[in-house]
């Protein structure tokens, strides 16, 4: 099925709260292609993490629709298993379980695709040792710094070996060397793992670094520029 | 990390909520254990103390609020007997007495030529004779009153001598004191009267016999219960509110140990709406969460549920051995365990469905807003 259907294709969507008096996201179409590298920016509130959240299905557009992979997700129970089999998702604050160490917390994300326990763990472990943190596996959320934090977050976000990769906001609240760490790691794995990648950031150094960059203004698109050969590794 | 690891974890998370619950959950499996024994228990020992002297069937008095309270006299005897089908009439009194210090025990009162006393399994010792005052102890009440052929116990306040112990196998009359009628009737001041008479038949299995000698007798006047051995139980009023109550308050305790269950997972949904969520957004199905909340709870119901059962268990030997002497038999204790186990689950599994269904229905984006 990998043809040539983009991995995404959002179509006129629309999402707005509290009966359409918040608009979210308005009236956006667009493509996200294989292996590409997109960045989502723009100014605080203009709807970045809500057009995340329904390029994961983890929302639902009260207006167009949302394709994957040339389809249209009919249910939330298919996004659901997209999230489980194809997508990986790095979550803005980090979302880790606080009561589970780095290990669990990635092995929780494939509980019920993967058995037997230890085969979770053996993943477990393989993807801590791709970002960098193999002497983590056992820590606590709590015990980890910021930076190691998001990394677990996004050795989380692989474990399921996903072909397209969403993170918000992935080196906010980082300081500037774990901040570029992160974004080292995350735009390595396009040519790695053959991952597309969807970031949401402000952060002016990562959104050089995107071949592509998606303006938001007020749930818009206001801008959407590609540049060749903008990754630098 | 395994699903079971997983939830373990979550439910140690709030140590004491969890084992608060866990507790609920072991009081009322234990306390339904103890009620819905008991009931049990009184109603079919009864039988099978009859049983075990080969009875047929049971003439009483009608419509008893309580057993021991049935006066007829010894003389209608002789009206049973002319019964065309009745193989042998034993009259028997019968009476709930103080024994020892603290104890209580059936006592009953044969008559010499009772056929009981041949057919009686005696350990050791000799039967009694008529105005010696003498007793015959079960075994199970000889224990309890720490007392062999030789001591005097005190019987209703009356010291008896103890001139055997029977061998009895049904926990009522293992437990029972036995007489000459004529020296229990003079204990109780009621000469000529006796409790009941047990009846056998010529053709035991022959049901219109039966019934034809049921018809019969209740014939002969008005006021009389001809019941088998089975509906002796049915027939006490006591016993049927005993057991009805029994049984209410049994349901009440596994109520509320469901909604026990019910609001701890609820509490602890709500308290993991965000981490339910992150779990939907990893992938989740609604299904595995659905799993791992009713998991939790049967986490906890099912060991509360054994908690329950050993509770049980003790209790239910404790009160027998105060109220009837016998303690429970090994079969009994396993089916009460087994009942204990599955009562908890049904509690655990009612308890836990309505939260895990919550969490399930749970949009991802929505709870993981939440905090
Ligand atoms: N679940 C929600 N309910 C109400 N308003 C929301 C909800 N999610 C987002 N919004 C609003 O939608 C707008 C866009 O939010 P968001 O996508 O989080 O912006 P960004 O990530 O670009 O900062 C904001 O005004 C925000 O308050
Ligand atoms: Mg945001």
């Amino acid at each position: 099925m990998a043809g040539t259907a983009p991995i995404l294709a959002l179509d006129g969507v629309s999402r707005s709260f509290d009966d359409g008096r918040i608009v979210g996201v308005d009236n956006v179409t667009l493509d996200i292609g294989r292996s590409e590298v997109a960045a989502v920016y723009g100014p605080s509130g203009s709807g970045k993490s809500t057009l995340l959240n329904l390029m994961a299905g983890l929302d639902v557009p009260t207006r167009g629709t949302v394709a994957y992979d040339g389809r249209i997700v009919p249910s939330a129970a298919g996004w659901t298993r997209l999230r489980g089999e194809r997508i990986g998702i790095v979550f803005q604050d980090f979302n880790l379980l606080p009561t589970l160490t780095a290990s669990e917390n990635i092995e929780v994300a494939i509980f019920g695709r993967v058995s037997p326990a230890a085969e979770r763990r053996r993943r477990a472990a393989a993807r801590l040792a791709e970002v960098g943190l193999a002497h983590c596996a056992a820590r606590l959320p709590r015990e980890l710094s910021g930076g190691e934090r998001r990394r677990v977050g996004i050795a989380r976000a692989l474990v399921n070996d996903p072909e397209l990769l969403l993170a918000d906001e992935p080196t906010a609240n980082l300081d500037s060397a774990s901040g570029a760490a992160v974004a080292n790691l995350l735009l390595r794995l396009p040519e790695t793992r053959r991952v597309s990648l969807v970031v949401v950031t402000h952060d002016a150094s990562l959104l050089a670094r995107c071949a592509r960059r998606i303006r938001l203004i007020d749930g818009r698109v206001a801008e959407d520029m590609r540049t060749e050969g903008a990754i630098a590794a | 990390m395994t699903w079971l690891g997983f939830m373990l974890r979550n439910l140690l998370r709030r140590p004491g909520r969890s084992l608060f619950t866990l507790i609920g959950v072991a009081l009322a499996v234990g306390s339904f254990l103890v009620l819905a024994g008991l009931s049990r228990g009184l109603s079919t020992v009864a039988g099978a103390s009859l049983d075990e002297r080969s009875a047929h069937l049971v003439v009483m008095q009608r419509g008893l609020v309580e057993f021991f309270s049935s006066r007829l006299p010894e003389s209608f005897e002789a009206e049973l007997r002319a019964v065309p089908g009745v193989a042998r009439v034993a009259p028997e009194l019968g009476a709930f007495l103080p024994a020892g210090e603290d104890h209580h025990a059936l006592v009953g009162g044969w008559r010499t030529d009772s056929p009981f006393w041949r057919e009686m399994p005696l350990l050791r010792g000799r039967l009694p004779a008529p105005g010696e005052g003498a007793v015959v102890l079960g075994e199970s009440l000889a224990e309890a009153l720490q007392a062999d052929v030789g001591s005097t116990v005190k019987i209703g306040f009356a010291p008896l001598r103890v001139v055997a112990i029977s061998g009895f196998n049904s926990m009522l009359n293992r437990g029972m004191a036995l007489m000459m009628l004529e020296d229990l009737q003079a204990l109780l001041a009621r000469p000529g009267e006796v409790t009941l008479f047990q009846i056998r038949l010529t053709r035991p299995g022959d049901a219109a016999q039966t019934e034809a000698v049921r018809k019969a007798i209740a014939a002969l006047r008005p006021g009389i219960a001809v019941v088998t051995t089975d509906e002796v139980a049915r027939e006490n009023r006591t016993l049927r509110i005993v057991s009805g109550v029994s049984r209410a308050i049994a349901l009440i305790a596994l109520a509320i140990a469901a909604l026990s269950v019910l609001n701890t997972l609820a509490m602890a949904v709500e308290e993991r709406v965000r981490e339910i969520g992150i779990l939907a957004a990893l992938g989740w199905t609604r299904r595995q969460i659905l799993a791992l909340i009713l998991g939790e709870g049967l986490i906890l119901a099912a060991t509360g549920g054994l908690g329950g059962a050993l509770l049980g268990g003790f209790g239910l030997s404790a009160l027998s051995r105060v109220i009837v002497p016998g303690g429970l038999e090994a079969s009994t204790a396993l089916v009460l365990g087994a009942l204990g186990l599955a009562v908890a689950v049904a509690i655990g599994a009612a308890g836990a469905f309505y939260p895990a269904f919550r969490a399930a229905r749970l949009r991802p984006a929505a709870a993981l807003r939440h905090d």
